[in-house]
């Protein structure tokens, strides 16, 4: 009796699922096929045929689980314009505070001098939060929130740099992981209020004053 | 007979030499007592009398080199107050590049155990320092928010750089120049925020003339969601 498509679907995600469980115990360094198989409960050769390399598997099974971040992200439809990147912004940061392991071992991957495949996955992360960014961007321009100077992909670029130093502080141990979220926004609102104007601009600064306490009292890292 | 004192400074200035270098070649995590005397041509008691233990002589081969680099840059820094901060925040960017192998352990050992390590906590502190002084000279002609606290601020900035030197160090940022202008650009925003007067005004042109560098279209993503 052939398996249907759905069982092998639901095989494959399971197979991706506990390759994040490894990476986040072992870190990418030491992941190996055998281990993957074993964490798996499945051979080797299985492993080969489906997915070609430990490369390959371990990239799809960071952008499988990024896919599911995606739909909670659209899921929440948390507004426009403004409101859209916040809410997104705090969409990512609740996924890493429940998997933080997982992101952890991820970060550390992307922190240093990268092999290609993790360098592939941070930029593809990246492109795809630059992709939710920009219309959000465009929904601030069209409701003339957003200085005329201001191109939206460079801008849209830099909040993912904004974003991803935040989240670099947390792995690295300056801040605790509660306040990621704090950080985040502060930082994203930090950004925007240098290039909205209004009410847009209002809220940014009433952000940035709401989150400024606890992390200007944070002392140094360690 | 005795060695002089400037001899010995020598001798030390040369382990720390031999250190950076083999740091730049084996990376952070791989870098041994051993492997230390060995490039510094002296041996392992030599060393653990000169500087206690591995992570010590690390620390200060970084801190040595950073802040000669530093200071270089302090020299040429002009100005103060926005100015300062946006020199400061270009020349870490260039003094980043011109040395790819080394920075990029020294950004993997930063980054990853940063708040393990003496290196990280040390050098957070020193480039901190530096703009924090740069943000006060802001205060002080009138140009910042009050509740503004300088080092909340500073760490942003920080966070900024360490984000954009990773985009560096994965390729996505190509050179010095546009890890520059990323930088800089991101750190003018966040300033024209906080800032009025003439700083705010300045920052807005600042950030509008390194956009115009920034690449317009990234590239498409390969995996969808």
């Amino acid at each position: 009796m052939p398996i249907s498509d759905e069982k092998l679907r639901e095989r494959r995600r399971a197979m991706l699922r506990s390759a994040r469980h490894l990476l986040a115990d072992v870190g990418y360094d030491n992941i190996t096929m055998t281990g993957l198989a074993e964490a798996a409960g499945v051979t080797t050769p299985t492993l080969y045929k489906t997915f070609g390399t430990r490369e390959a598997m371990v990239f799809e099974a960071v952008a499988d689980n990024f896919t599911d971040i995606m739909r909670d992200v659209r899921a929440a439809e948390s507004g426009r314009g403004l409101g859209r990147i916040f809410g997104f912004f705090a969409v990512l940061s609740e996924h890493i505070l429940r998997a933080q392991d997982y992101a952890r071992a991820l970060f550390d991957a992307m922190s240093g001098p990268m092999p290609a495949p993790i360098r592939d996955i941070g930029r593809n992360i990246q492109l795809l939060i630059i992709d939710e960014i920009r219309p959000a961007l465009e929904e601030m321009r069209e409701d003339g929130q957003l200085e005329e100077w201001v191109d939206i992909t460079p801008l849209a670029a830099r909040l993912t740099t904004v974003l991803r130093g935040a989240m670099m502080e947390w792995t690295a141990g300056g801040i605790e992981a509660e306040r990621l979220l704090d950080a985040v926004s502060l930082s994203a609102a930090l950004t925007l209020g240098g290039v909205t104007r209004g009410e847009a601009r209002e809220r940014c600064r009433r952000i940035v004053r709401e989150n400024r306490e606890g992390l200007a009292a944070s002392p140094l890292a360690g | 007979m005795p060695i002089s004192e400037a001899k010995l400074l020598e001798r030390r200035r040369n382990m720390l030499r031999a250190a950076r270098s083999l740091l730049a070649k084996v990376g952070y995590d791989d870098v041994t007592l051993t492997g230390l005397a060995e490039a510094a041509g002296v041996t392992t008691p030599t060393l653990y009398k000169a500087f206690g233990d591995m992570e010590n002589l690390i620390a200060e081969a970084v801190l040595e080199d950073f802040r000669e680099r530093m200071t270089e840059a302090a020299g040429e820094v002009g100005g103060r107050g926005l100015t300062r901060l946006v020199s400061l925040a270009d020349l870490f960017a260039t003094a980043l590049t011109n040395e790819p192998a080394y920075v990029h352990a020294l950004i993997a050992a930063f980054n990853v155990a940063m708040g393990d390590t003496p290196v990280g906590r040390t050098l957070q502190a020193v480039a901190m320092e530096s703009l924090t002084d740069a943000i006060e000279e802001i205060r002080a002609d009138g140009d910042l928010e009050e509740w503004v606290d300088s080092a909340a601020l500073t760490r942003r900035f920080v966070a900024v750089q360490r984000g954009a030197n990773t985009e560096w160090a994965n390729g996505t940022l190509t050179d010095s120049r546009q890890l520059a202008d990323a930088t800089v650009f991101t750190i003018c925003l966040m300033l024209a925020s906080v800032t009025r007067g003439e700083t705010a005004r300045q920052c807005r042109e600042i950030a509008a003339e390194r956009q115009s560098r920034m690449a317009r279209e990234p590239l498409a993503p390969q995996f969808t969601a």
